[in-house]
């Protein structure tokens, strides 16, 4: 018999007293009654137990002062009255929020998971004061006026003369027109957007390309610039020689050129810096979080690092090459290339160029976990957001693989927070 | 049996109008495009939605619509005893059909042409109710996955037991060999999409059990609707500018 005392912050405000025996035991489960009896009354217990996820069965009964509980704990428990002690004070801590994050599995422990909270409440109440009201959920109606005339955009309807709301995300308007933006949704492909996209099917004349869009995208022969850069036609040989170009698996870089008429969505591909990419890592992320800028494409020159900021939530992270407009440098290289001792030469340049130094790589694997923790928490991943949260792990002095666990995680949120209010001050 | 005491209290302390706990958790499956968590007392149900995607069979693909696939499994340590199940069983595929159905009936398939949604549904542990909390699964899931929707499907059971009608029948009520009403409804359109029962009743009697699960699905509505605001509203924040 064991006693122990909680105190139930939330959702009650209440002293609770929980009380349990063990009576029955075998070797792998054990079953005890545990009783609480508390100042407050009513069903709203059987929230607070339900929540706590080790209670994996248990039999529950409400009486208007107590609540009686039995429980089959799943696990061999070795001393069970400091388990009990330990129930007590878990039943008192995890009746505050849970904190539940989309695909992140961290044991915070209770200080860091204090701080967070407080970084992301800090970062809900800067950002409440902009835009409030401005989310829908599906269904919902949206308000507008309706003499002014209303055009309605994407995730909208029109039902019995009100807009309704077809997806959640936050209203947008511009002018008449009147749309939602959803947050968390596969790829909208937009005319010039850049994308990084991965090769699936080498088809006649076209490649198959998956870029989180709800069709795959066709990069076509013809849009593309040919390895020896001349303008010609592509022949029958071009086409046979397609998987010496991309073959299925390479990562690719390409634009969106235009949508076919049957919804189906062509890329280009007219310049050097789009193309294979060799050498790196591709992360996928939720596109929202990638806002469409001038540029996409970054050298990050201390690092020796390109970094591709595809607009379909696919970034490219690798090291740098060269882009060399083949056109102009064509014609000072096939000379040299004639000579015998400087094909020797070349390749083994080449084979220097295979290998890339354990320094890029290390810098390749930080900015990858860089955009990782902040995809995770779910921030806008912009370059100058990237470059704080590498110097953050740098100035740490936390290895690659410290900066996915919990306490870095935390760092990251609270200097966000701080460097959206330091930015709101500054507009005020 | 006695299901209902003269105290009017259910077996597990219910009100005969009493929902069980509801609990939602969006974005379980890291890798799907939307996912969800739901439980209705001790059923617990895991959703997750991939798509719209490109078709994989050429030949389904449909040039006007989203072809939209369901499959419902239950795992083996959901029930009381563990029996290994054969995989597509009949009530499986029923229930795979009718949550395809369901779901069909909501989602705006003509903006997604040529393309297809993959919705996955498991039971992790059942205590009656599987197909409604399923079907609120799969809804969570699908707006999580920001595919558009005419309105939210909510599913709800309501029964009739002792001659009184019972919201939200758990496993031994349901096992009790009474009629079971199951009701799926679009709350904002206020439409019925799915409604099943498999024993006979009294059509006013009917009615009212109708009428009871038609309440229970729009309370898992408001929930429902509460836990998709959250989410959407803390995605928003923490994006920031």
């Amino acid at each position: 018999m064991f006693t122990s005392e909680a105190d139930f912050r939330y959702p009650l405000k209440a002293k609770a007293t929980i009380s349990a025996s063990h009576t029955e035991s075998k070797s792998f489960y054990s079953r005890f009654h545990i009783t609480i009896s508390a100042s407050h009354t009513g069903a709203g217990f059987s929230i607070l137990i339900f929540r706590y996820p080790s209670l994996l069965k248990a039999e529950v009964v409400i009486s208007p002062t107590q609540l009686h509980l039995t429980v089959i704990h799943t696990k061999r428990i070795r001393d069970r009255t400091d388990s009990f002690r330990k129930l007590g004070q878990n039943f008192g801590q995890d009746s505050n929020t849970i904190l539940e994050m989309r695909g992140m599995e961290l044991s915070l422990n209770q200080t860091q998971k204090l701080r967070l909270q407080r970084a992301l409440e800090l970062l809900e109440s800067l950002s409440s004061g902009t835009n409030s009201n401005a989310s829908v959920t599906v269904a919902d109606t949206i308000p507008v006026n309706q003499e002014d005339g209303v055009l309605k955009g994407h995730g909208t309807t029109e039902l019995e003369g009100e807009v309704v709301a077809t997806v959640c995300g936050v209203i947008e308007r511009v002018n008449k027109l009147v749309y939602v933006r959803t947050l968390r949704a596969r790829y909208k492909p937009e005319v010039g957007d850049i994308i990084v996209g991965r090769v699936i099917e080498v088809a006649p004349k076209r490649w198959r390309l998956e870029i989180n869009f709800s069709q795959d995208a066709v990069l076509m022969l013809s849009s593309m610039n040919l390895p020896d850069g001349i303008q010609r036609r592509r022949t029958a040989v071009d086409e046979l020689n397609m998987r010496s170009i991309f073959e299925e698996n390479d990562v690719i870089c390409a634009e969106v050129r235009d949508f076919m008429r049957d919804g189906s969505l062509q890329l280009q591909a007219r310049s050097q810096k789009y193309g294979k990419l060799e050498r790196g890592q591709m992360l996928a992320i939720s596109p929202y979080l990638v806002k469409r800028r001038k540029q996409h494409f970054h050298h990050l020159e201390s690092y020796g690092i390109d970094l591709i900021l595809g607009c379909n939530g696919f970034i490219w992270v690798g090291e740098h090459v060269e882009t060399k407009d083949i056109m102009v440098e064509d014609e000072p290289i096939k000379p040299e290339l004639q000579n015998n001792k400087s094909q020797i030469s070349m390749s083994l340049e080449e084979q220097e160029q295979t290998y890339t130094p354990l320094e890029t790589r290390q810098n390749i694997c930080r900015i990858a976990n860089a955009i990782r923790v902040l995809s995770t928490l779910g921030f806008s991943i912009t370059l100058d957001v990237i470059q704080e949260v590498v110097d953050l792990s740098s100035s740490k002095g936390l290895d690659i693989h410290e900066m996915l666990g919990a306490e870095f995680c935390v760092l990251v949120a609270e200097r966000e927070a701080e460097r959206r209010s330091l930015s709101t001050r500054r507009k005020r | 049996m006695e299901y209902v005491s003269p105290e009017g209290l259910r077996l597990d302390g219910r009100r005969p109008m009493e929902m069980r706990q509801l609990r939602a958790e969006l974005g379980a499956v890291s890798r799907a495009d939307g996912s969800a968590v739901f439980e209705m007392g001790n059923t617990k149900v895991i959703a997750a939605v991939y798509g719209p995607r490109e078709v994989q069979q050429r030949s389904q693909q449909l040039n006007d619509k989203a072809l939209i696939r369901c499959e419902y499994t239950m795992a083996n340590f959901s029930t009381g005893d563990r029996m290994r199940k054969p995989k597509g069983d009949r009530r499986s595929t029923e229930i795979s059909l009718v949550i395809r159905q369901t779901m069909e009936a909501c989602i705006l398939t003509h903006l997604m042409p040529r393309s297809q949604i993959d919705i996955f549904v498991q039971v992790l542990q059942a205590d009656g109710g599987t197909r409604s909390a399923c079907i609120n699964a799969a809804t969570l899931a699908l707006a999580d996955a920001g595919i558009p929707m005419r309105d939210l499907v909510t599913s709800c059971s309501a029964g009739y037991l002792n001659s009184t009608a019972l919201l939200d029948l758990n496993y031994v009520e349901d096992s009790a060999g009474g009629p079971d009403v199951t009701v799926g409804i679009l709350p904002k359109l206020d439409k019925v999409t799915l409604l099943q029962m498999d024993a006979k009743l009294p059509m006013d009697i009917f009615e009212n059990v109708m009428q009871l699960a038609t309440e229970g699905c729009k309370a898992v509505a408001n929930y429902i609707r509460e836990i998709l605001m959250e989410n959407t509203k803390q995605l928003e924040n923490r994006r920031g500018i």
